[in-house]
């Protein structure tokens, strides 16, 4: 799955620069996917992110092979995966360093702006799969979100970090 | 959503989202598939959901005075608002009285996943209210807005830009929807409670509701 699956091993690496928003960083820090940090009810996060996943793939799978009911499900899936954490199996990226910023600073308060490098076929791009298939994605479309499954791991590292302040006071770079 | 996609218009896309997704109003949506669909009834049963899940349950049924339909044992569950109140553990007037200390309060890991869902759905059946001329689904909005992380914030920032322009004139020139989505970043708290302002002014709302069902009704017909 996502880059282990089919068309995955295989395929040549695509090198992408990636930004992530966040309140607390630390060099051992996991980052990891929402539904392994909070699930609906008593599920296993692991098992619960791994269904996700299994089925979100599947979903993939099936759009791509032209099933309009899997492409209306999939529609919905990412609607409500961008919604809700206990749903999103999925260590939230942006391309842009703006959307990033803003998600460090929610709240008015400093935060961290990762900036990270990997491989396009290990993960989601939500604004690619909505763009190739019409799938609707109200505002959050606009965030150009990269989704790396699971937890921040190989093929992605985190390159650079800089702590972020709000009202326009100059950021600092804390790693490397 | 597929009528979303069909049609450019974005206040639309929110419309056919929320039809289709919302818990509350998913079966609405599979008469809507029917061929023979009457936009009148569609309108009635939106409108049915919308309240019955936005306000509390009517008194048991007596004899004396009989229930409004639906009667209370007709209901699959509490209305969305009080089941959302429920879940933060909070009070309904709590939510739209201490905002400043609310704000993305639904992202924290100490409110339970259920509370999302549950506001997931409030989110779509108030979109559905706006789009009726409610103004207490405007309020529940901007509650849920506050509340929520950056991508509710930004999605709901974005509806309420889109519903202010085409329904709440008077309140253009204060709130700032085209400043935020130019720059297609979720909002700062200073705008957030901006727009709370604006909406605690109960501005009036006009229903677009009965066009858009028919609307979507045409296109459908058109998919299939």
């Amino acid at each position: 799955m996502y880059g282990s699956g089919e068309g995955g091993l295989e395929m040549m690496p695509a090198p992408i620069e990636l930004y992530r928003g966040q309140k607390h960083w630390n060099n051992n820090m996991d980052i990891c996917a929402p539904t392994l940090r909070r699930s609906l009810g008593g599920q296993n996060p692991i098992v619960w992110t791994d269904t996700l996943l299994t089925m979100i793939d599947g979903l993939i799978q099936a759009t791509k092979l032209g099933n309009a009911a899997a492409c209306q499900q999939l529609e919905a899936q990412l609607l409500y995966s961008q919604q809700s954490a206990f749903q999103n199996p999925f260590v939230s990226c942006s391309y842009r360093w703006a959307i990033a910023q803003s998600f460090a600073l929610f709240g008015d308060t400093p935060g961290y702006v990762l900036t990270i490098n990997g491989d396009a076929n290990a993960g989601v791009d939500m604004k690619d799969l909505r763009s190739s298939y019409s799938l609707y994605g109200d505002a959050v479309d606009y965030l150009d979100e990269f989704g790396i499954p699971r937890r921040l791991a190989h093929p992605f590292v985190v390159s650079q970090v800089d702590l972020v302040e709000p009202f326009g006071q100059r950021s600092v770079r804390v790693y490397p | 959503v597929r009528v979303g996609s069909v049609n450019p218009d974005e206040m639309f896309g929110y419309f056919a989202w929320a039809v289709e997704q919302s818990n509350s109003t998913r079966p609405v949506a599979l008469y809507l598939t029917s061929p023979d669909t009457n936009d009148g009834v569609a309108v009635a049963l939106l409108r049915r959901a919308i309240v019955t899940n936005l306000y509390a349950a009517p008194p048991p049924y007596s004899y004396e005075q009989p229930p409004d339909y639906p009667a209370t044992n007709e209901r699959a569950s509490k209305p969305l608002t009080e089941q959302y109140t429920e879940a933060i553990g909070g009070v309904a007037v709590g939510l739209f009285d201490n905002q400043r200390m609310q704000f993305g309060a639904d992202a924290e890991q100490s409110v339970p996943a259920y509370a999302e869902d549950v506001a997931y759905h409030l989110m779509l059946t108030c979109f559905l209210g706006v789009l009726d001329g409610n103004s207490d689904a405007f309020r529940w909005l901007t509650a849920l807005m506050v509340r929520g992380g950056p991508n509710r914030q930004l999605t709901i920032s974005r509806f309420l830009g889109l519903a202010t322009d085409e329904l709440i004139r008077p309140f253009r020139g204060d709130v700032p929807d085209s400043d935020i989505v130019s720059r297609w970043v979720p909002p700062d708290s200073g705008t957030v409670f901006q727009w709370v302002a604006a909406a605690s002014t109960n501005p009036s709302l006009e229903s677009v509701l009965p066009s858009m069902v028919v609307e979507y009704i045409s296109l459908l017909r058109n998919i299939s």
